[in-house]
């Protein structure tokens, strides 16, 4: 008996496997692709953040270097302001120092001399000759600088304490001692002052 | 006899299984650097992204606070050398004595008046708010034109006094022997010319209301080394 081959003929194998490996081929490079093209990207992407990074920075320190804080700045003029201000506000003794006592004679005592404003000087004065007290508050009376000389109380006083003085007694050429008494003229002033910036 | 019913399985050939590991290969590699390599990558570039975000607000607020006009550190020591920013009592204690000795008359005695703090610093208003100022009793003893310097010399001294109220009274000898005994050995007393005591009420300032400004400079430095 001849043996009769009932199987059927052996198929070529054509199945899916032809079509699977293109693909899968194909899928493999365009991944790949992808991930190079986003490393590029990105890449790029950072160069161009590092810079602007650098730039900002460069930026920043440019007007930090440039110029102070304003509130500094601002401050330091309110307080040269403030400054001024009270300079304004004081008085400068010395023109009127000047003339209340440039005037004085030499021989004038000063018992005492106060301001206690602003605005008025007060003094007490031992003249030694009354000629002098009126010239020197006419003096005062003259300057600009001192607005008001008001005469508070003027007298003259005679010293509790007496000295000796040798004085030639007699036509003989003798010499005797005399005790006299010191006296002074007392002068005491209010003085106004003139302000002038322009306030009094 | 034995019948085979089943089909024969569509079997890969060789070259197609070489192909399919190579795939598989690649694939895991792939994985592999996407893992080591580039979303580490992405991650910098994120945080890259953010630090320029953080800069731009800088750059905001920095042009927001800061002007472009200097002040230099000189101008800035001779306005607080003028009007320091916080009590400066020692200072003010050497400037005393300074102007003595530039006057040649020399102080005896420096108290502080009580009360005269804060608040009252608008006796002149002008002084404006914040400002704090302090009065001084202040006596020095010396000859006429030595008193009268000492008044010039503290109105034009480096640091701003005003000298409110004043006194000059005479010094008799027996007085000056009682209250200050070595006042005659003093170099700048003569004993053959009159004697003076000159009592001063002064006042001195200072501005806490500017400490800040003029210290923040140092901030935004300390602020600016430690974001760089």
């Amino acid at each position: 008996m001849k043996s009769i081959n009932l199987l059927p003929a052996k198929q070529k194998s054509v199945s899916k496997n032809p079509k699977l490996m293109p693909l899968l081929l194909i899928i493999t490079l365009i991944a790949l692709a992808a991930q190079f093209y986003y490393v590029m990207t990105w890449s790029a992407e950072k160069d161009g953040v590092g810079r602007e990074s650098l730039q900002l920075n460069e930026e920043i320190n440019a007007i930090r270097s440039n110029g102070d804080l304003k509130v500094k700045v601002e401050g330091y003029k309110q307080a040269e302001q403030s400054i001024a201000q009270l300079e304004e506000a004081r008085t400068e003794w010395k023109p009127y120092l000047g003339a209340i006592i440039g005037n004085l004679p030499a021989t004038t005592k000063i018992v005492s001399i106060s301001a206690d404003d602003q605005h008025k000087i007060k003094m007490e004065l031992d003249f030694k000759a009354y000629g002098e007290v009126v010239d020197y508050m006419k003096k005062l009376e003259k300057d600009s600088k001192l607005q008001d000389v008001a005469l508070t109380s003027f007298y003259k006083k005679v010293d509790e304490q007496t000295t000796a003085e040798i004085v030639p007694s007699g036509t003989d050429g003798g010499k005797a001692i005399q005790t006299t008494r010191k006296s002074v003229y007392k002068l005491m002033l209010d003085i106004m002052l003139t302000n002038d910036k322009g306030a009094e | 006899m034995q019948i085979k019913l089943n089909g024969s399985k569509p079997s890969l050939s060789q070259g197609q299984i070489i192909f399919i590991s190579a795939i598989a290969l690649v694939v895991v590699l792939n994985v592999a650097a996407l893992f080591l390599y580039l979303l580490p990558e992405l991650d910098s570039l994120k945080q890259a992204k953010q630090g320029v975000e953080g800069q731009k607000q800088t750059l905001e607020s920095v042009r927001n606070d800061y002007t472009d006009e200097k002040i230099t550190d000189e101008q800035l020591e001779k306005l607080t050398n003028r009007v320091p920013v916080v009590r400066d009592d020692s200072n003010n204690l050497i400037f005393f004595y300074d102007v003595g000795q530039l006057s040649e008359a020399p102080p005896t005695l420096i108290t502080q008046s009580s009360g005269a703090e804060e608040g009252q610093s608008a006796e002149t208003d002008a002084a404006g708010s914040g400002t704090v100022t302090t009065s001084f009793e202040v006596t020095v003893v010396g000859h006429l034109p030595n008193l009268l310097s000492y008044i010039d010399n503290l109105h034009h001294y480096e640091r701003l006094y005003t000298l409110q109220k004043w006194s000059l009274t005479e010094l008799t000898k027996e007085a000056a022997n009682q209250e200050y005994p070595d006042l005659y050995s003093h170099p700048f007393i003569k004993k053959d010319k009159p004697l003076l005591t000159l009592r001063m009420s002064i006042q001195a300032y200072y501005f806490p209301q500017f400490k800040d400004a003029f210290n923040k400079q140092e901030l935004e430095k300390g602020n600016a080394e430690q974001t760089a």
